[in-house]
């Protein structure tokens, strides 16, 4: 199933807020990088939707490049490894160490789901 | 729900109150929306909020009783009485005195907040809850799903922590821990995104939109769902077992 671009704000009135980026409508996109820099300036836990199960939480936005910035690395729908040349024998991983690094991953590309802070229960 | 003198029935009387209240939000461009206040009931919103300050800021009613309290005791120390489980131990302080005693009080009971829990139904919309359906839908397995439909909760296992989560509508998620020698409950978690009903289980967002909310945060950061939950011990009240 193709899940349209975009972010579902969970909220108290509608169920959630849906803010599409359709086509280029300038407003809308600006409408929507104000909001994402706005509830990440507010605390609210955004999650990317990558393959599967997976979600990557968004650190930080780069309004630059219109890109919400993660830090697990290529694991999110939209970014498949090449194709690896035929290799017999393929060399072994070697054990990631430090902190993993950063992806900046375009909005317009993945659907996102934001969380507001909790109050308390 | 009431009979006008037309002698029509009207099933959802907030229904008008939400309607000005999501009007009224998207006019300001609040994402987030405008929780609904109901009478005798008192919300508690996150500071982050943007008008946390006005919801929170309302003169809350005197309440002279414990005002004396206040005034004479102090609380020293307090627990839960682990065989009455709703019943709480405390030791007092007289502050004029300095005497020490024990009290034993009933602050939350599970019934009650069954009951308070059941009359916020009305600061929710059942369309809303219908598209969080849809969306939780859209997130788990089929086999999960019906469970959820038919008994209001699923279950997940981690991949992190290998800890088990039964996720429950109008309930705090249950952490398990199972292992060779059975299972045994860690906590109840309790998280209410934006804000909630003081007294009752019950957030401001709709029952399965918070179903959601523990979910991914869960599966997308599993350590910050523990430190925002309040970690309740599961023979308390509150966590609802």
């Amino acid at each position: 199933m193709q899940t349209q671009a975009g972010i579902d704000i969970l909220n108290c009135s509608a169920g959630h807020t849906e803010v599409r980026f359709e086509g280029s409508d300038a407003i809308e996109i600006e409408r929507a990088k104000r909001i994402i820099q706005d509830m990440l300036r507010r605390g609210y836990a955004l999650f990317v939707h990558g393959e599967g199960d997976a979600l990557h939480r968004v650190e930080a936005f780069d309004p630059a490049t219109n890109s919400y910035i993660i830090g697990d690395g290529p694991l999110y729908a939209g970014d498949t490894p090449a194709e690896p040349a035929s290799d017999p024998a393929p060399a072994a991983e070697k054990p990631r160490r430090g902190r993993p690094r950063k992806t900046a991953v375009p909005m317009a590309e993945v659907k996102a789901t934001a969380i507001g802070r909790t109050a308390g229960g | 729900m009431h009979e006008d003198e037309d002698g029509k029935w009207h099933f959802d009387d907030a229904g008008e109150a939400r309607a000005i209240l999501a009007h009224i939000a998207e006019g300001a461009d609040e994402y987030a929306g405008l929780p609904l206040g109901l009478e005798n009931e008192r919300l508690v919103i996150h500071p982050s909020y943007r008008w946390a300050s006005v919801i929170n800021g309302r003169e809350k009613p005197a309440d002279p009783d414990a005002e004396a309290f206040a005034a004479r005791y102090e609380i020293v120390n307090s627990w839960h009485h682990t065989t009455l489980k709703s019943v709480m131990v405390y030791v007092l302080k007289d502050k004029e005195t300095g005497r020490r005693s024990a009290a034993l009080d009933q602050p939350v009971n599970a019934l009650t907040m069954q009951f308070s829990t059941f009359g916020i139904a009305g600061a929710w919309d059942y369309k809303a809850e219908a598209k969080a359906v849809q969306k939780l839908a859209a997130l788990i397995r089929h086999h999960s799903f019906l469970h959820y439909m038919l008994t209001g909760a699923f279950l997940e296992t981690s991949k992190r922590t290998g800890i088990t989560y039964l996720f429950r509508r109008l309930r705090p998620t249950l952490a398990i821990r199972a292992d060779e020698r059975g299972c045994r409950c860690l906590a109840a978690l309790c998280l209410h995104p934006i804000g909630y009903y003081a007294g009752t289980w019950a957030g401001c967002m709709v029952p399965t939109d918070e179903v959601v909310a523990h979910l991914l945060l869960m599966r997308g950061d599993e350590a910050d769902f523990w430190r925002q939950a309040n970690q309740h011990p599961p023979h308390t009240p509150q966590a609802g077992l």
